[in-house]
């Protein structure tokens, strides 16, 4: 992958390790590209606010179950899907215990049914409502047809952390080089416009939150099934390469974006799952992620879609990226590890949604009424934001450290431990390639 | 026709004179080994006219003794054995054809080797 073949060169510090420290900690400064906010604010508001209620948030019944497809074959390349780990098998859920509601087919409300009703008129004068139902309308940002519920396999995410699963060599690099060179191009010339340079941060960005993840909880030792932190991994996956962690937060404050901008249509959603006390609480708990005045006052426009895509290359444009990250969806199928494509599923679904919000028509009259959402696609939503959250959250945290391990230069002294710590740490790592 | 192993047959099946054995090594938690159906099952169907090779298949789950010992580590795997040694894995289209395609050919490597190995004796 040619992302591995960049020249990156370690930065060294000297001096005292108070000093080291800052300005590792001061290494992201300033605006994110193409946004709108400072780094030091992102990891105030997200350490502070957001990740704490997400937290919280994907704990709850209506978002802790996932309908997803698990089985489709590969479109691109013969089946070569293999597990390595148990960890790598998806616990699925048992039907009895999906909520009961979820199952319910949903009426579909379809407004030109209502055209030539004398109530039309007066309900459409009077209805104000941004939510109107959880609809069936399939998301045109993925390849999956989420209106087709045939051989979907509900999963409890609670019970499938997204971690470390053996999923490594051949078959991984060829997702990601696929997603990569076929789909998302990286755009080197400085006359490229911004616009196509969005999918690849994008995916970069996701690649860089699944790698953090990975690095996050790994298994350090499968014979006693010791599970950790692989701090090297995070230096040579993701920390090494500033672009790479640029793009988390990029991903992070555009996902953000996204929830935000459909404030009102989550925050008057129904978080129905039978259990009503839970629900209540989930509804708190979104009207805080997407009304926060904490994050309004300090980082109002997380991402500025307006920017980016208005005047007439606008529907062009839109059209051009659904095809593309339909492409990528649809590579979805073709990960061989189980839970990976699971969770690629998930992540790839909640960006297809942010892209669907922010890509609604802008204005926020015109926003309330024609944005539609399946309770899925939210579902893949908070949970995708959610993951990046930790990744952002783990990146700032335990940056100094992993520098200090895998950086090697960081450190005022060499020390006998030091040195089998590091060595440790890399002989856990040569088993972990880019997966 | 397939052949299930265990800890107590598999070395001395695979040890069969001039025999050819494709096994298959599957645990039951693994869902591309389930989504496989009766491509096994099919396979040995199609093998039924061919004396040499014998197909057969191995649980890890119960019988973990024999997958640690052959060093297995990932599931599905599909290993040729001839004359008690390991020959190949596959890696190819998981469908009858290609899999009988395979073992057909890879075991007549094998058995022009072996004959050549008789000679030298």
């Amino acid at each position: 992958v040619f992302l591995n073949t960049q020249n990156s060169s370690i930065s060294e510090f000297t001096g005292k390790i108070c000093n080291c420290r800052q300005a590792e900690q001061q290494k992201y400064i300033g605006i994110v590209e193409d946004c709108c906010c400072d780094y030091e604010t992102v990891n105030r508001l997200n350490t502070e606010v957001l990740n704490p209620l997400l937290q919280d948030l994907v704990k709850t019944p209506f978002y802790r179950y996932f309908k997803v497809k698990l089985w489709c074959d590969c479109p691109f390349w013969p089946d070569d899907g293999m597990c390595r780990l148990r960890d790598c098998s998806v616990c699925e859920c048992p039907e009895s215990e999906f909520p009961e509601v979820f199952k319910k087919p949903l009426s579909q409300y379809n407004p030109v049914c209502q055209e030539g009703k004398p109530q039309a008129t007066v309900d459409r004068t009077l209805d104000t409502r941004a939510f109107r139902g959880w609809t069936v309308t399939d998301n045109p940002w993925t390849s999956d047809d989420e209106t087709d519920n045939d051989e979907m396999t509900y999963v409890n995410l609670r019970l499938n952390p997204e971690r470390y699963t053996g999923y490594i060599g051949p078959s991984a690099r060829r997702i990601w080089e696929a997603i990569y060179s076929e789909n998302c191009p990286k755009h080197t010339s400085e006359g490229s416009c911004q616009e196509e340079k969005i999918l690849y941060k994008l995916v970069s960005g996701l690649h860089s939150s699944i790698s953090v993840h990975i690095a996050s909880d790994y298994l350090l030792d499968e014979a006693t099934n010791l599970w950790g932190q692989n701090l090297t991994l995070l230096y040579d996956r993701v920390l090494r390469y500033p672009d790479r962690v640029q793009n988390l937060y990029f991903t992070f404050l555009f996902v953000l974006r996204a929830v935000t901008k459909a404030e009102d249509y989550l925050g008057e959603a129904e978080y129905e799952t039978g259990n009503v006390i839970e629900d209540l609480k989930t509804k708190s708990l979104v009207k805080q992620v997407v009304s926060d005045p904490k994050t309004k006052a300090a980082c109002p426009v997380p991402f500025d879609e307006a920017k980016l895509w208005k005047g007439q290359r606008g529907p062009e444009l839109k059209q051009q990226l659904e095809k593309q990250f339909r492409n990528i969806s649809a590579i979805m199928d073709c990960v061989g590890c189980e839970k990976c494509r699971l969770w690629g599923k998930l992540q790839i679904l909640g960006l297809g949604t942010a892209l669907k919000i922010l890509f609604t028509v802008n204005g926020e009259d015109n926003l309330r009424h024609n944005l539609e959402l399946q309770r899925n696609e939210v579902i893949a939503l908070m949970n995708l934001l959610h993951r990046l959250s930790e990744s952002v959250k783990y990146v700032h945290d335990m940056s100094p450290a992993a520098e200090r391990i895998a950086g090697g230069h960081a450190s005022s002294g060499n020390s006998f431990w030091q040195r089998i710590v590091t060595s440790i740490a890399q002989s856990k790592a040569v088993s972990g390639k880019r997966s | 026709e397939v052949i299930t192993l265990t800890p107590e047959t598999f070395s001395d099946k695979i040890k069969e004179k001039d025999t050819a054995w494709f096994v298959k090594f599957c645990v039951p938690w693994c869902k591309h080994c389930k989504k496989l159906g009766n491509l096994w099952e099919d396979l040995g169907k199609a093998m039924e006219g061919d004396d040499e090779i014998e197909v057969g298949e191995v649980d890890c789950g119960t019988s973990r003794a024999v997958c640690t010992k052959v060093e297995i580590h990932s599931y599905p795997t599909f290993m040729l054995f001839y004359n008690g040694e390991e020959v190949s894995k596959y890696k190819g289209k998981r469908d009858v054809e290609s899999l009988k395609a395979f073992v057909v050919e890879e075991t007549e490597k094998a058995a022009e080797k072996a004959q050549l190995e008789d000679k030298e004796l």
